[in-house]
């Protein structure tokens, strides 16, 4: 079952009650809030993933819902629980979906360690991931985005998971995020993207997130092999170019992209060396989403036609 | 940090801590003992593997990296030598290579 097709109000009364459990990609998270704005994100953003049992296992216990006291109606504030632990500095009250994302993130990042996390974005094409590893900021998020609107599959815009042992790419479709001006980009580059509530001043500035494609979600059990590695850097008004990068690099921008790495020690190594040398590496600048698409057309044609 | 290394003596590397890669131009290598990363020349990654399979002097390490024939005495220049003591000096500021005792 997935969540559009649960009967009208029982995704809000699993929230409220015994928790949703929620597959997404390889983990099952248990949701449970009363938050409207939690209820209509998941309903937007969700409404593809499968739905587990109520008595199945669960990855990640979470809950979204407003901090107690005086504040809940003078400033309501919204707060993210892990297992009971309230172990975040809550919210303002308009701010439950991006912190249910969060949260999200912080428990694959800081809790999954089955898997070797890079903090960047991963898509497939021909069976090759594209992994754009970079720091906030950087345009990962919007050069993911404009790829997954021009025929690339959405692993992730956020976290890549890395099977050590296989070094293949586990799948982990969720909400694309985007910030601040890179909203109305991807508005304009693709008006099919499905958008929910803009959130005005989060941490990270003006906050939206959309639906991840219904492929993504649909192929979640489909690793991907080592394809290509590129480090973007949106500049403006920068030329595109694509430059190879060093290997040796490539590997040290990985090293500093994990989450986990020091966790998994020497087979971590020899995973991020193994993912590394079965990758073509580059740098990449751009300043012009469109064109930066048809570079990457240009690899994955390549790779097509066996000259990748 | 080490001390800095000198050009007497012998170094070598703790082998059993080492993993490494070698990819021409550029090395990386894993410390386990540290857990710690890094970027090597190829030169330095060379040096590196020869005092892996045995503790080497700096005219050895001369000898095995720029001199096919043997007469490193007689062609190193002085640059050269001087090169070879900064990186024996970069691995040990590392900690991937050490002094043995004499």
């Amino acid at each position: 079952m997935r969540v559009c097709d649960l009967a009208p109000g029982q995704l809000q009364h699993l929230l409220g009650g015994s928790g949703l459990r929620l597959r997404t990609g390889p983990f099952v998270t248990c949701i449970r809030s009363s938050l409207d704005e939690v209820r209509d994100g998941v309903a937007l953003h969700y409404g593809q993933h499968p739905v587990e049992s109520d008595d199945g296992f669960a990855d990640f216990e979470v809950a979204v819902d407003r901090k107690p006291g005086l504040r809940r109606w003078l400033k309501p504030q919204v707060r993210f629980l892990v297992d009971g632990e309230d172990i975040f500095t809550p919210l303002p009250g308009d701010q439950g979906f991006p912190m249910l994302e969060w949260g999200l993130n912080w428990c694959v990042s800081g809790l999954a360690h089955q898997y070797l996390t890079l903090h960047a974005a991963v898509l497939e094409r021909e069976g090759g991931a594209l992994i754009l590893p970079a720091p906030s900021g950087s345009g990962k998020s919007t050069l993911c985005a404009g790829l997954l609107f021009n025929g690339w599959r959405l692993l992730s815009d956020e976290l890549t998971l890395i099977e050590p042992d296989t070094c293949r790419i586990v799948p982990l479709p969720r909400p694309v995020s985007l910030k601040n001006a890179s909203i109305d980009v991807i508005r304009a580059f693709a008006p099919q993207a499905r958008f929910g509530a803009v959130v005005e001043e989060t941490l990270k500035g003006r906050v939206a997130h959309f639906s991840p494609p219904h492929d993504a979600v649909s192929r979640a059990d489909d690793r991907a092999a080592p394809g290509w590695i590129a480090l973007p850097r949106y500049v403006a008004g920068a030329a595109t170019n694509l430059q190879p990068l060093g290997k040796g690099r490539a590997m040290m921008r990985l090293v500093e992209s994990a989450f986990n790495y020091n966790i998994h020690a020497r087979r971590g190594f020899a995973a991020l060396a193994d993912l590394v040398e079965r990758s073509d590496c580059f740098e990449f600048t751009y300043s012009r989403l469109d064109e930066a698409v048809q570079q990457f057309e240009r690899l994955a044609m390549a790779r097509a036609a066996g000259g990748a | 940090m080490s001390a800095p290394v000198h050009l007497a003596g012998r170094y070598k590397a703790d082998a059993a801590a080492l993993e490494w890669r070698d990819w021409g131009d550029e090395w990386v290598v894993y410390d386990s003992c540290q857990a710690r990363t890094h970027l090597l020349s190829a030169e330095a990654g060379e040096m590196l593997r020869l005092m892996i399979d045995r503790s080497c002097t700096v005219d050895e390490l001369a000898s095995a990296l720029f001199d096919d024939a043997g007469t490193v005495e007689s062609t190193l220049t002085p640059d050269e030598r001087a090169s070879i003591g900064r990186i024996l000096d970069d691995l040990g500021r590392l900690g991937l290579v050490e002094m043995m005792p004499s």
